[in-house]
């Protein structure tokens, strides 16, 4: 029973803090545009992202739960303790992380926890073949983002716009829409960091994992998402609407894809992968060489540095609970 | 886990924070240039005096490359700092200081007299806090581009402070000046000189303000 209770706590909290940190990428051009207004993109974003979590999460719950450590085939205790020792590990990797203001990928920290804790309990065996799928998704998503972004964008420059000039009321339209999307993809590949390896502990079902998911995602944006989408969206960025509908579009689209195919990716590198993909068709470079180097970096070794901090935190939890 | 936006817009505020340094650095050596021409202007050597004015205005002008420089930077790229505005107006203050710091060494170059003897220390006082302020405000920025918000502050304290002090001693000098007995053009002359003087030691405790804002801001 306590097991029980602080994997779903954990989950909760996962959840909540996905919302609160980055629901606001859905919708923070949004608000910078003055399109909305950051209680209504606060509103959007939770409805979308809980309905993108119950409506498509349930695919890469499934890949989370079961499909890099077979959490189904473990016995009760056992498959709580290595739920628990992932999320407990993504959690805190997540916290170091934040501390040391070092940009990281949920989606990376969780696959690199649920990994670190199969290895740590050892008498299972990792879906090598599934993780090297995963892996090389989060190689090309920044770059399939970028790539599309560069040309949906080059499209609606050359093509588009000179034949139907649209106007700014349109794009801020245009831009609600793209972050709209933005958030049901985002909720769809993401809830899964908070609640996939209930699933395979055999906590709670697909379908209830996605609505728990679901809800706590919304509550985090609902309650802590205002203050950043402010940041966000007080001209951080120097996106124009056409540029900023665009990179969403890419980024979402991208994300749905892999979603699609149950394959978890970060929703962050997509959107930076297209904005550099816009930035590319002025000639403007989104991020400089060294800025990049070093998302790279943490990026890259986000998924080993959770599974080092869960491999540790299983075997704690395996002399206390097992 | 920090928003990356934000992540990208607080990293691009600390690379411009690096770069601001070498702008304080030229405003830092206008002034001391410029202390060296008053020194030159109390011992009455207007060769040297003419040589420090050419110096000062060659300094000014690379301080104001590097400020249209900053400016550009902070206008471009996609991700932007978290404090663009405060950067703008904390390069544009800076740059301000070696502009008076100019002006008044224009216009050490159009007398032909040295100072009167009552005038001449006050001067040199005033010259010697300049660069005091200076110094402090070059270490209040070194320290906010470390992440020392609280070492920051206490070089801005001692960059008011050195401006305070500048106020008293202008006070002391525009009464010797009143007693000096001047021909008016000559009185014009001082009188604008101890202004651009006075100036330069104000828009350094301005910009130690906004140092102070930043200070906080920043984490």
């Amino acid at each position: 029973m306590i097991l029980t209770a602080l994997v779903l706590l954990a989950g909760i909290y996962m959840g909540w803090n996905l919302g609160a940190n980055d629901g606001a990428n859905s919708m923070g051009t949004a608000v910078g545009a003055r399109v909305r207004t950051v209680r209504e993109a606060v509103i959007l974003v939770a409805v979308f992202g809980f309905l993108g979590a119950t409506i498509y999460g349930r695919g890469v719950i499934k890949t989370i739960g079961r499909g890099i450590v077979p959490l189904d085939e473990l016995s009760g205790n056992v498959s709580l303790v290595v739920a628990l020792a992932a999320m407990f590990g993504a959690s805190l990797w997540l916290q170091i992380a934040s501390y040391l203001k070092i940009p990281v990928s949920t989606t990376h920290s969780t696959v690199g926890a649920v990994a670190g804790a199969g290895l740590a309990y050892g008498n299972v065996t990792l879906q090598w073949g599934r993780l090297v799928e995963v892996v090389v998704a989060w190689l090309v998503t920044p770059l399939g983002a970028g790539l599309l972004a560069y040309i949906l964008y080059q499209i609606l420059r050359r093509l588009i716009l000179p034949r139907w000039p649209l106007e700014d009321r349109t794009f801020g339209w245009l831009l609600t829409a793209s972050g709209i999307y933005m958030a049901f993809t985002w909720g769809s590949n993401d809830v899964a960091n908070a609640t996939g390896v209930m699933v395979g502990a055999g906590v709670l079902s697909s379908t209830q994992a996605a609505l728990l998911g679901g809800v706590a995602i919304a509550a985090g944006v609902a309650m802590w998402g205002p203050r950043v989408m402010e940041t966000v969206g007080s001209g951080i960025t120097s996106l124009q609407p056409a540029m900023a509908f665009i990179a969403e579009l890419a980024a979402a689209l991208n994300v749905h894809i892999y979603t699609a195919l149950g394959i978890p990716v970060s929703t962050t590198h997509a959107i930076v992968g297209a904005i550099v993909g816009v930035g590319l068709v002025h000639g403007r470079a989104a991020v400089n060489a060294k800025t990049g180097r070093d998302i790279m970096i943490a990026w890259g070794a986000t998924p080993v540095a959770a599974g080092i901090v869960t491999f540790i935190l299983f075997k704690l939890f395996q002399a206390v609970f097992l | 886990m920090p928003n990356i936006f934000k992540w990208l817009g607080t990293r691009q505020q600390q690379e411009l924070l690096g770069l601001i340094p070498q702008h304080m650095d030229k405003v830092t050596r206008v002034v001391n240039t410029l202390a060296q021409g008053i020194a030159a202007f109390i011992a009455g050597d207007w060769e040297r005096v003419r040589e420090i004015q050419d110096q000062v205005s060659q300094i000014e002008r690379e301080a104001d490359r590097l400020r249209k420089d900053l400016l550009r930077r902070l206008s471009e790229g996609l991700f932007m700092p978290t404090d663009r505005s405060e950067l703008v107006q904390l390069v544009e203050r800076m740059d301000t200081v070696a502009d008076h710091a100019n002006a008044a060494a224009r216009l050490l170059v159009l007398f032909n007299k040295p100072a009167k003897p009552a005038l001449a220390p006050h001067l040199q006082r005033i010259s010697d806090l300049l660069v005091e302020a200076v110094t402090h405000l070059s270490d209040a920025l070194e320290a906010l581009s470390a992440g020392k918000g609280r070492e920051a502050l206490i070089s801005c304290d001692a960059v008011e402070a050195a401006e305070e002090e500048v106020d008293r001693v202008k006070h002391t000098l525009l009464r010797h000046l009143y007693d000096a007995d001047l021909p008016p053009q000559e009185l014009l002359l001082a009188h604008d000189l101890i202004e651009a003087l006075e100036n330069t030691a104000d828009r350094a405790e301005d910009s130690a303000d906004l140092v102070r804002v930043l200070a906080v801001k920043i984490p």
